[in-house]
This record gives C-alpha cells, sequence and structure tokens, in this order.
C-alpha cells in the first residue's frame, strides 16, 4: 500500500478539499483586506484543480484507493464539474457580504468536491456521502446567499425535503446492500459486487424496491416530478447566482448517480420499472412547461424550466447506452453532453439577474427585465444567447443537446423491448420543446421589446459580466464545433459499453475509443437515426 | 383515543407531569431492557472474540442461555422498537416525541447487542441515546418558548400521508416475504474493535474520510446559521 499511489490520482480532489479549508479558515480572520481575496483564491482552487485533471489525463481504472473506481467518466465529470464550477466562482464573485464570503466560497467548493467523488465512488457507503457532500453545502448556500427572511425559509424547506431524500437513498442503498451482501458497486475481480445481482426479469425484489428507493431518493436531487415541488420555492428564495448552481450542481451529481447505478444493473430493468420512469419522464416535461407557462417571476419560470430539462434528460436515461456509441446513439452520452451545455445556459440565465438591480433589489421579475437591451446591450444579447440555448434554438448548444437526447431514442434498435414507448417518449419531448419556447421567448421580449420602467443598476461588478460571458459565448461556439465535448461525452460511457457487451470481460477500462468499434450483435446500432429525428442529424 | 382527548382537557400543567411520567417509564423501561440484555445478548452468539471481549470486562461467567429465549427476546424488542417509532409519529407534543424517540433509539441499540453487533450496540447507545438525544431534549427545551407546542398537521395532510406510507408499507411487507436473501452459514465472527478500526483505515479510508468532511460541514453550516440572528 504505498500512499503516493492513493493520493496522486485524487490531486483534483484533494485540491478541492485543500483549498475550501484554506477559504474556511481565511473566513476566520474576517478582516476587510483578507475578505477580498477568497473569490481568487475559490478561483485559482478550480482552476488549479482543473490543471491537475488535465495533467493526469484520462484514469485507467487501475489506480486509486479502495471504494473509488476512477475512469473515463471520473475525467468527464471532473472537467464537467469544474468548468462549470469556474464559471459558478464567477458569478458569485460578490455575493454575499464580506464576512460571511469565506465559509460561502468553502461551500462552493465543499460542493463540487462532492460531484466529483460521486463519479469516482465504486461503494454504496461513498456514493452516498458524496450525494450529500453535494447536498448539504447547497442548503447553507442558500442561507448564506442573502440577508432575507425568504432565503432562510427557502433552505429550511430544501433542507427538510433534502433529508427526507437522503433518507430514502440511504434506505435503498440498503436494500441494495442486502441483496448483494456487498457495498462494492463494480467488482474488479471475482469479488461480489451490486453488478453481480442478477437484473431484468430475474430481479430479486428486494434489489428491485432497493433501485427503486433509490431512484426515488435521487429523482429529488434531479427535481423530477414528483418530488420536483420544492424547486420553484427554494429557486425564488435563493440569491440568483446560487439559484444558477442549484440548477447545475445537484442536477450533475444526480443523474451521474443514477448512471452508475443503472450501470451495475446493465440497463436490464424490469418493465414495471420503465414504464415507472416513463411516466416520470413524460410527467416532468409536461409539468415544468406547463406551470412555467403560469410564471411572472423569471426566477420562478427557470426553476420550472429546469424540471422540464431534467425531463428530457430522463430520457436519454431510459435510452441508455444500447444503441450504439457517439450522442446521436448513446442515451447516456446525450445525457451526459445535455447536462454540460444546460448547467452553462442555466447559469448564464442567472447571471443577468445577479448582475443588475432594479428599484434598489435584485432583479426577478419580468417587469424588472424591461429596458436591459438598452441599457446595456451587451449583457441583454448574452441572456438572449443563453434563453435561446435552453429553448433549443439552433444557431446554440441547446439545439445540438435536444438533437442528442431525442435521436438516441429513435435510433433505438426495434428489437429493444422498449423501442415503442421510447420514441413516444421522445415526440412528447419535441412537442414540449415547443411549448417551452412560448415562455422563454416572453424573457426575450420583455428584455428587447418593452420600454424602461425603472432604472436598472449594473452591481455585479466585472468577475460577474465575465461569467456571463463565457457562459454565453461557448453556447454559440460549441454549436459550431461540438466534436470535442461531445468525443468527451462518448468516451465517459465506455464503461458503460464494455458492461454491456457480453463478449468482453465486465470492467476492462481503457483510455482508447478507437478499440471499442465493434458492437455485440445483441445491440446492431443504425448509422443514422430513422424516423424523422428532429432537425438534421448533425454528426459529431 | 381516550388518553389523548383526557390530556388535552386537563391543561398544560398535568400534560407536563404527564410527560414527565412517561419520560421516567421510558428511562426505567431502557435501563432495565439494558440490563436484562446487554449480557444476555452478547453471551447468546459468544465467539472467541466476544469471549475475549468478555474476559476483558469480567462477565466470563454467565452461562449461555440459548435457545428459546432469544427468539422471544429478539421479538419483544422489535415490537418495543416499532411500537416506539409509531409513537415518534403519533404524539403531539414535541417532548413525548423526543422520548419515544429515546425508547425507539434504545431498543435499536439493543436489535445490535442481540446480533452480537456490541460495538455497534455500544455506539448506538452513546451516540444516539446518550448525545444526541440528550443534546435535542436540552435544545428543545431551551431554545422552544413553549417546550409544550403541540403539532397538528391538517387532516388532509395526514389522509395524504397516510395514504402514501401505507402503499409502501404494503411494498415492503411484501418484498420482505418474498424475497430471498443471501445467507451465511453458521455464526458470523464478531468483529474485534482492533479489526474495525483497521479497517476504517484500509478497506474503507474514503468513506471515513468523506464522512469526516461532511460533519466538518454540517458543522460550520449549522454555527453559522445559529449564529446568524440580526
Amino acid at each position: 500500500m504505498n500512499v503516493e499511489a492513493y493520493l496522486v490520482p485524487l490531486a483534483p480532489e484533494l485540491i478541492l478539499l485543500i483549498g475550501a479549508c484554506l477559504a474556511l479558515i481565511v473566513g476566520v480572520i474576517k478582516t476587510p483586506r483578507q475578505m477580498q481575496w477568497v473569490s481568487p483564491l475559490a478561483l485559482v482552487v478550480v482552476l488549479a484543480a482543473l490543471l491537475a485533471t488535465w495533467r493526469l489525463g484520462v484514469p485507467d481504472g487501475s489506480q486509486g484507493p479502495p471504494g473509488l473506481w476512477l475512469t473515463s467518466l471520473t475525467f468527464y465529470t471532473r472537467c464537467i464539474a469544474l468548468g462549470v464550477g469556474l464559471l459558478i466562482v464567477l458569478v458569485n464573485w460578490h455575493q454575499p457580504v464580506a464576512e460571511e464570503r469565506g465559509e460561502y466560497m468553502a461551500m462552493i467548493l465543499f460542493s463540487l468536491l462532492g460531484v466529483l467523488l460521486t463519479a469516482s465512488a465504486n461503494d454504496l457507503l461513498v456514493l452516498f456521502f458524496a450525494i450529500e457532500l453535494v447536498s448539504v453545502p447547497t442548503y447553507v448556500l442558500i442561507a448564506l446567499s442573502r440577508e432575507d427572511s425568504r432565503a432562510s425559509e427557502a433552505a429550511v424547506k430544501y433542507f427538510f425535503l433534502g433529508a427526507m431524500s437522503a433518507a430514502i437513498l440511504a434506505y435503498g442503498l440498503s436494500f441494495l446492500y442486502g441483496a448483494a451482501g456487498t457495498t462494492t458497486l463494480y467488482a474488479f475481480d471475482e469479488g461480489a459486487a451490486v453488478s453481480k445481482l442478477a437484473f431484468g426479469a430475474q430481479m430479486g425484489s428486494h434489489a428491485l424496491i432497493g433501485l427503486l428507493l433509490v431512484f426515488v431518493g435521487l429523482a429529488f436531487k434531479v427535481a423530477a416530478v414528483p418530488l420536483h415541488v420544492y424547486a420553484a420555492d427554494v429557486y425564488e428564495g435563493a440569491a440568483s447566482p446560487v439559484t444558477g448552481l442549484l440548477g447545475f450542481v445537484p442536477k450533475f451529481a444526480g443523474f451521474v448517480a443514477l448512471v452508475k447505478i443503472f450501470g451495475a444493473c446493465n440497463w436490464e430493468l424490469p418493465n414495471t420499472v420503465y414504464w415507472m420512469l416513463w411516466v416520470v419522464a413524460a410527467a416532468t416535461m409536461t409539468a415544468g412547461n406547463v406551470l412555467a407557462l403560469l410564471q411572472k417571476n423569471v426566477k420562478r419560470i427557470l426553476a420550472y424550466s429546469s424540471i422540464a430539462h431534467t425531463g428530457y434528460m430522463l430520457i436519454g436515461l431510459l435510452v441508455g447506452p444500447v444503441a450504439g456509441q457517439g450522442p446521436m446513439r448513446d442515451g447516456v452520452a446525450a445525457l451526459f453532453f445535455y447536462v454540460a451545455v444546460y448547467g452553462a445556459m442555466n447559469l448564464g440565465a442567472f447571471a443577468l439577474f445577479a448582475a443588475f438591480r432594479t428599484g434598489g433589489r435584485p432583479m426577478e421579475t419580468l417587469d424588472d427585465l424591461a429596458g436591459i437591451a438598452a441599457r446595456a446591450p451587451l449583457s441583454a444579447l448574452a441572456l438572449a444567447i443563453c434563453v435561446f440555448s435552453l429553448m433549443g434554438l439552433p444557431p446554440t448548444a441547446g439545439f445540438l443537446g435536444k438533437l442528442y437526447i431525442f435521436s438516441s431514442a429513435f435510433s433505438l434498435d426495434e428489437s429493444h423491448a422498449f423501442c415503442g414507448p421510447l420514441i413516444v417518449l421522445a415526440v412528447i419531448g419535441v412537442v414540449n420543446s415547443a411549448i417551452g419556447a412560448a415562455y422563454y421567448l416572453r424573457i426575450v421580449a420583455a428584455a428587447y421589446m418593452r420600454g424602461e420602467v425603472d432604472e436598472s443598476i449594473p452591481t455585479g461588478g466585472r468577475p460577474v459580466r465575465w461569467g456571463l460571458a463565457l457562459c454565453s459565448i461557448p453556447m454559440i461556439v460549441l454549436f459550431a464545433w461540438p466534436g470535442g465535448l461531445a468525443n468527451q461525452a462518448r468516451n465517459a460511457t465506455i464503461v458503460l459499453h464494455d458492461s454491456i457487451r457480453p463478449v468482453h470481460a465486465r470492467l476492462t477500462t481503457t483510455t482508447d475509443a478507437t478499440e471499442h468499434q465493434q458492437q455485440p450483435a445483441a445491440f446492431r446500432p443504425h448509422q443514422a437515426p430513422r424516423r424523422g429525428a428532429p432537425g438534421k442529424p448533425a454528426a459529431p | 383515543m381516550f388518553a389523548r382527548a383526557k390530556a388535552r382537557g386537563s391543561g398544560g400543567l398535568s400534560a407536563q407531569a404527564k410527560a414527565c411520567g412517561s419520560f421516567r417509564i421510558a428511562i426505567l423501561l431502557v435501563l432495565t431492557g439494558m440490563v436484562l440484555l446487554a449480557p444476555t445478548g452478547s453471551v447468546a452468539w459468544a465467539t472467541d472474540d466476544a469471549v475475549t471481549a468478555e474476559q476483558q470486562i469480567g462477565v466470563t461467567g454467565a452461562a449461555p442461555p440459548g435457545g428459546l429465549l432469544e427468539p422471544i427476546l429478539f421479538y419483544a424488542v422489535a415490537m418495543t422498537t416499532v411500537i416506539a417509532a409509531l409513537g415518534v409519529c403519533i404524539a403531539k407534543n414535541i417532548v413525548r416525541m423526543a422520548v419515544w424517540l429515546f425508547i425507539a433509539l434504545g431498543s435499536v441499540a439493543m436489535l445490535y447487542f442481540l446480533l452480537a453487533a456490541d460495538f455497534l450496540g455500544a455506539i448506538q447507545l452513546i451516540v444516539y441515546v446518550g448525545g444526541t438525544l440528550i443534546l435535542l431534549i436540552f435544545g428543545v427545551m431551551l431554545t422552544s418558548k413553549s417546550p409544550w407546542v403541540r403539532f397538528e398537521p391538517p387532516k388532509l395532510e395526514l389522509i395524504g400521508a397516510a395514504v402514501v406510507c401505507g402503499a409502501l408499507l404494503v411494498a415492503l411487507c411484501v418484498v420482505l416475504y418474498s424475497a430471498v436473501w443471501p445467507e451465511t452459514e453458521g455464526v458470523v465472527p464478531g468483529v474485534s474493535v482492533a479489526d474495525l478500526g483497521r479497517r476504517l483505515l484500509t478497506t474503507y479510508l474514503v468513506p471515513f474520510e468523506v464522512a469526516g468532511v461532511l460533519l466538518m460541514i454540517v458543522m460550520v453550516g449549522a454555527a453559522h446559521l445559529a449564529r446568524q440572528e440580526k
């Protein structure tokens, strides 16, 4: 047992941990001069962690301490979480009052650390702790974000419901543990593991109920119907920059955990579970979009839009990696691509609300947005790009994200038991995107078409505007060159492809995608999406 | 139902006295349970490790009861746990809820002893029964303006919760009856504290450390939120 072999592969996580502790210590000193260094410190920490990720490259799965399994999924999650984390730090630059900035930045870093650990977890205990490490700092962040009784209310509400969902998740994991007799998720050798249980129709009822409870616990984190009720109130109560974080960090961690658990089951779910998830996905999309139409407060609109996006992502999760590789066919790769894009575009939309105040309070409603285009044309343009991307309009990455998700459903093989229902689900998704356009257009129209009512004052400072720019510019760039991100998303699911290939040993991980070009006979991929996928197929 | 209606009618003072009474009864119950069960439970599954542990604390002389006593004790303690957990849900006075929780956590500790998980049982007693719960009761008494405040959710919510919980209960019962659990042959050897410590620092190092970080965050967050009275 070598200390170096344990610590070096975990460099990004350790950098985040040490940086967060440093921020906490600086937070104790509390002189104004030290306080202004906290936000740059957080930025440097995230940059250093990104650099470490890049230096380490894609882990081959053989390194790291027991309980963790570092794979290409780890690499992708590190890149995306830290990349969007950089934007989150920029947008939150000036958010809390100076005395609390140390704790505030530390909580952001801890939350990101939780996401990184979720992706590497190979033990049910680590998975549970990592998910909680994502959630607990967000409760504190909401309460710290502003001195307002609404923020406290939102924090308490989120905390109680979050504690409940954590209990359900832990209960579900305990069933999986009981069924498998071990907490190991994937086994490297002959040892027992959750992934070696019988799944599909032969699934034991204890494993089945464990799986369902785990899904319920994680559905709260990703805000899926019927566990979405908290979203609008919590998003409205928290300050805008924190809301941008809430839309991405727990959702990403939740989906990564779901992919890990479903991957352990090989995507062999009993039909009843498939139907249940189908209903959840359809209800999530529809409820999110319909309820968003009724809102006036932009933060509530974006909260319901966040729920609707969870619904689209659930399509990718349901399709799974069985149809073939690449985001056009692999639902999970499409999901990973979409969640990364969603993180940036959602944060960008909230960043504008962090950058301006109107009438002595932060911007919130559609009326507050009126006339912002005349006063701050560049910021309004950035908002428009992000909102168009959320809508899924062509010159943005949001369009590609939706295209990948829907086309993955359309490229399912006809022999797949749920080919028909999943195509229906994708059609529901397309219809929902059209409904969603209505309320997104209202945001853009408020910014561009209406005259100024109340003077809006820029308050965010330069870093926030940088954050806004860095959220919106990649939306256009990624539309033109999606290859880099799409390839990484494809590589992230290599592990899953290994596990669904009956020929190969379950856990041969590799950094080389070219070895995996041949597909198993059972899952013949279609070269192009069939039956008129929405829009033109843009092959990555 | 009758007892509750009576308590409601008889006013604050007697409710207080009643709560104190049930508190005493609860403590007595838990203490007698501990006295009865702690030695018998661990001896019932006496393995090599357990025996060495007992030699250290000097109760080696106790004869192993075995036989019928184990299942009887198990079902009695399990029933206590269930009833106490139900009491937490049904009680409307926050201090009574705490008392019921006290009984529930104490009987879970006894279940651990019965399963020969001595260390876990001791930890459960020290951390939950001894530490967390006492802290909780003190917290309620010191912070709340009226510690005897009643908690009554609306009827509609109660019905909804009952339906959902009932469905879950049925599903869980079906699972428990139909599932085939993996079983180990014979008695699982007890785990010594030294072995536990070694595993926490090797196999379970990562969860151990992450739990530490998580607890630190919880502490920082709680301290921060508690301080924030502006």
